[in-house]
């Protein structure tokens, strides 16, 4: 069945469309939550929680396409995974100066597999990947961050900054030849 | 969101990733179950909650309109006219009292008659008074009324000295027995002095020397 009919009858309560769309789209919000939260159950909860949030405010919802439907729910997840973040108080920043530090090359990144770039990503410490999620990955700002993390725009930046240093450190660890060195 | 261009391929790749390789994937048919129960545990409680404002409604429907009336009730009470007298020892010392709410009237019980009641009689039956007041109910039998004063109880007057006027006394005056008495008054323009035996005054002066 087609997304937009799934939609209209799930807004009208209807269970087996709501299953279906969980069933769609469940494997790529668990994978936005795990992005966030490491731990697998936390991430599920939390992909429920989303879930339960997306069903109940979806009679208010105008259907404008799939890829604004899957920008919304992608947006529950996220802000879902960011309370869970603060009420468990990971961010722990610790200093605002920005160290010296070795620059990604984001093109490397296009030369590995989705799950390679998960597992790098899911490696950093929570700090670090909130803020390079957010930046690199939802192509948020360092004010937008700052706002929605209740820091400043100098340890979004900072944090962003060694979230790169430390992917780059990993890359070459894990001696990926075709990842060019920058030069600087 | 950002301005920024952000059409980087490793990021649509992430995006679409769908599960982890080397982990279990999600069981989503246990998941959904979960889901499902917890959306109608939610439906369920909201359903409790609007029951519980329908009854609340109902009964407050129901007991609205009976409180109005009971307090129109009470009020009435206090605005009734009938006033009964349950027991008259002299027209001076009338105790009311009320059938139902004495509150009211509480206040006007030890007040003279007179003062608390302009008790409406017809001059005729002026003599019946005392009867008039052992009914229960107050009579009034015509347009033509009069209000009935208190009769003055009995009273010992004070003695009064005059010491003004040099050794003048006054003797004991007992009023209303009319006793014969004499007031006499010495003064240095003579001697004053009345004898009142009655309720006729007679007053006699006795010129100094």
């Amino acid at each position: 069945m087609e997304l937009p009919v799934l939609i209209k009858e799930a807004k009208q309560g209807s269970a087996a469309a709501q299953k279906c769309i969980f069933d769609q789209l469940a494997g790529k919000m668990l994978m936005v939550c795990r992005r966030y939260v490491k731990n697998q159950e936390d991430a599920e909860e939390l992909l429920l929680d989303g879930f339960y949030k997306f069903f109940k405010g979806l009679p208010a919802f105008n259907y404008q396409g799939e890829a604004a439907l899957y920008t919304w729910l992608k947006r529950i997840m996220i802000n879902e995974c960011l309370m869970f973040l603060r009420k468990k108080q990971a961010f722990v920043i610790v200093s605002e100066t920005v160290a010296e530090t070795i620059p990604l090359e984001e093109e490397a990144l296009n030369n590995l597999s989705a799950t390679d770039i998960f597992n790098l990503i899911v490696q950093l410490p929570a700090g670090y990947r909130t803020v390079f999620n957010l930046h690199a990955i939802e192509g948020m700002n360092h004010g937008e961050i700052a706002s929605l993390l209740g820091i400043s725009e100098g340890t979004s930046k900072s944090q962003l900054s060694k979230a790169r240093s430390l992917l780059q450190k990993m890359l070459l660890q894990k001696n990926i030849t075709h990842v060019k060195r920058s030069t600087q | 969101m950002s301005n920024e261009a952000h059409n980087k391929d490793w990021v649509s790749r992430l995006d679409g990733l769908d599960h982890a390789a080397g982990e279990a994937g999600l069981d989503k048919n246990a998941a959904w179950d979960r889901l499902h129960t917890r959306m109608q545990s939610e439906q369920r409680k909201s359903k409790a909650g609007w029951y519980w404002a329908a009854a609340a409604c109902v009964l407050a429907a129901g007991l609205i309109p009976a409180l109005l009336t009971h307090k129109q009730k009470h009020s009435g009470v206090h605005i009734s006219p009938a006033v009964t007298y349950q027991h008259l020892d002299t027209p001076a010392s009338l105790v009311i009292s009320k059938t139902e709410a004495p509150v009211s009237v509480v206040k006007e019980i030890n007040k003279p008659v007179a003062a608390v009641l302009p008790v409406l009689i017809h001059p005729v039956n002026t003599t019946n008074i005392t009867a008039t007041f052992k009914k229960d109910t107050l009579q009034i039998t015509d347009t033509m009324l009069a209000a009935v004063p208190a009769a003055a109880a009995p009273k010992k007057m004070r003695v009064v000295h005059i010491n003004e006027l040099g050794e003048a006394t006054v003797s004991e005056i007992v009023y209303p027995e009319y006793k014969p008495f004499t007031i006499r008054v010495n003064s240095p323009a003579g001697l004053g002095e009345q004898t009142i035996a009655n309720n006729t005054l007679n007053i006699h002066l006795s010129p100094k020397n």
